[in-house]
């Protein structure tokens, strides 16, 4: 066998090709457990990343393209499931960006009931989050954990909305289910049992000095360049910046509820983990003002209310449920434009909309968090070690279905 | 308006609407928007959410949606700084289904653009001139030249057994 003969050209696939005689490239994924499905091309010099390629799209199901052939009701499911830990934020977005087409504006219980569902909706995005952050740094107790407490939040969701994932629960106009009886007295023993169980996680994860040695100092990301890469969410919030969209441009029912935007000044690893706790907390304090502050009223606006039909009448005044009348599958909304901002778990969701006085909508665009935070890889896990890399990836809480769209 | 600054105004039409949310800076002159975007940037609309193009088959829209993180007094706007470009007089290319266009990428100014201009280029074959890096990122390569997202494109209908229009 002759050696000089080329069986492999490296440089056919010059992408992968390293620089310089020193490094090694490193591919991690698409299908490592870690990674998720996505791939992490890692230039390599000894133990640093020298280099990051974020190679994603392994999971890109065309949203965009699919909504823009349906009518527009249908586009609810397609963004749901798009973004599986975070439904009723890519709903809300969604219809926040229809009523303004449409020129509807929910009643004020509707709007509380939004807000409601969106902060549970929270709490099990976060604690998603918490138990994958887990799982990245090879302890499975506090991701069992965190998956555990996730489900008494996904009964709650069921006991309002009738599913326990995908929702669907926001329609143009109001919200779908009337809030069951008992569901207070529930909702408050589900809150208590959380507040308790912040001991456990501070005794056993938060406060663990191997969690700290493995995260404090890695990853920094300074106030400025935080702005700068134009992160979302509560990466952004924990590198110092005060953004939030609930307060910078209030949906739902935030305008009149009370809560504070927690922050933290030094954008590591570390801090992005705290940060999601502190968020969980608020997240309990505006679920304690919505359940005592809730106004009594309709939860669908008028002007949807009058399209139903006497049945569907009949069945909203008996059960409090708003069934789709036809108007929503025939429905041509004037030619416009307009955007949505919807501070999700993971950040913050853009929709863009434009119609033409079509059945269907004539654009369908919409970005969400993890796509504006994939600078995370590219620039922010340079100069650090690759045993570092699970834990930056864990701690930004990036979930690539989410990113592909 | 929170738009009034002479730099921008000279060169763009700036309209506001507030029920909907959208401030559209629509730039005329392809060769003043980089010069709009630096005072934009210079105002304090630090970065970049979206890079949406709207296919009007005779024009193509492309838009950058920016705000701001560091100024309290615009962090509840979104701004659509927009330009058009005439789409029916480009000369064909044989590589491509369709020829792209040519418009300025603003990266220089917004870093925070560089993966959705990337998104664009392969939905809607927007050539970003200046752009670093214009590799496909979430369409595979056997896709790159067809420009799905456009509204004249259709695909090879055999074998499928659902049509859409």
């Amino acid at each position: 066998m002759n050696l000089n003969e080329k069986v492999y050209d490296i440089s056919e696939v010059g992408s992968i090709e390293p620089e310089g005689d020193r490094e090694i490239v490193l591919q991690i994924g698409p299908a490592h457990p870690g990674s998720g499905h996505m791939r992490i091309k890692a230039w390599m010099d000894g133990d640093i990343i020298t280099k990051v390629d974020a190679d994603i799209g392994f999971v890109h199901r065309t949203s965009e393209w699919l909504s823009e052939r349906r009518q527009f009701i249908k586009a609810i499911p397609i963004v749901e499931r798009i973004m599986l830990p975070d439904t009723v934020h890519a709903n809300l977005a969604y219809v926040l960006a229809l009523e303004k087409i449409l020129d509807v504006e929910p009643p004020p219980r509707a709007q509380y009931l939004r807000s409601l569902a969106a902060e549970i909706n929270r709490i099990t995005s976060h604690l998603y989050g918490i138990g994958l952050f887990g799982i990245f740094l090879g302890s499975s107790t506090v991701y069992m954990w965190a998956f555990g407490d996730r489900e008494p939040f996904i009964d709650l969701m069921e006991m309002l909305t009738g599913a326990r994932i995908t929702n669907s629960y926001i329609v143009p106009g109001g919200v779908r289910w009337e809030m069951p009886k008992g569901f207070k007295e529930k909702a408050e023993s589900t809150l208590q049992y959380m507040e308790n169980r912040f001991n456990d996680y501070n005794d056993m994860w938060v406060k663990n000095p191997v969690v700290e040695a493995r995260t404090v100092n890695v990853g920094v990301v300074d106030r400025n360049r935080a702005i700068k890469l134009g992160v979302v969410g509560p990466n952004l919030r924990a590198s110092g910046v005060d953004y939030d969209t609930r307060k910078a441009s209030p949906y739902a029912a935030y305008k009149d509820i009370d809560f504070e935007v927690p922050r933290m000044d030094h954008g590591d690893t570390y801090d992005r983990l705290l940060i999601r706790i502190e968020e969980i907390k608020q997240s309990i304090r505006i679920i304690r003002q919505i359940l005592k502050d809730i106004p009594e009223g309709k939860i669908i606006a008028d002007s949807i209310y009058s399209q139903l039909n006497p049945v569907m009448k009949k069945v909203f005044e008996q059960q409090q449920r708003v069934m789709f009348p036809a108007f929503f599958n025939q429905m041509r909304p004037a030619s416009a434009e307009s955007i949505a901002r919807v501070e999700a778990g993971r950040g913050e969701i853009f929709f863009y909309l434009r119609t033409s006085g079509d059945k269907y909508p004539y654009r369908f665009r919409w970005v969400t968090p993890s796509f504006r935070n994939l600078a995370y890889f590219t620039d922010v896990a340079v100069g650090y070690k690759l045993a570092d890399l699970p834990a930056i990836y864990g701690s930004i809480d990036y979930f690539p279905p989410e990113a592909d769209r | 308006m929170i738009i009034n600054n002479e730099d921008i105004t000279k060169t763009a039409q700036v309209k506001e609407d507030e029920k909907r949310g959208i401030v559209d800076i629509f730039v005329t002159d392809i060769n003043a928007l980089k010069d709009v975007a630096l005072s934009l940037s210079k105002m304090g609309f630090d970065h970049c959410l979206s890079v949406t193009c709207v296919d009007y088959r005779s024009r193509m829209s492309v838009m950058w949606h920016i705000s701001s993180y560091s100024k309290d007094e615009y962090k509840g706007h979104v701004l659509q700084l927009r330009i058009d470009v005439d789409t029916s007089k480009l000369t064909p290319d044989p590589n491509y289904r369709a020829p792209m266009i040519n418009v300025p990428s603003l990266v220089e100014v917004w870093k925070s653009a560089e993966f959705n201009e990337r998104e664009a280029h392969e939905m809607f074959g927007i050539n970003f001139q200046g752009h670093p890096d214009l590799r496909p990122i979430l369409l595979s390569e056997d896709f790159y030249g067809k420009w799905p997202m456009r509204k004249d494109f259709t695909f090879d209908k055999s074998g499928a057994k659902y049509e859409f229009e």
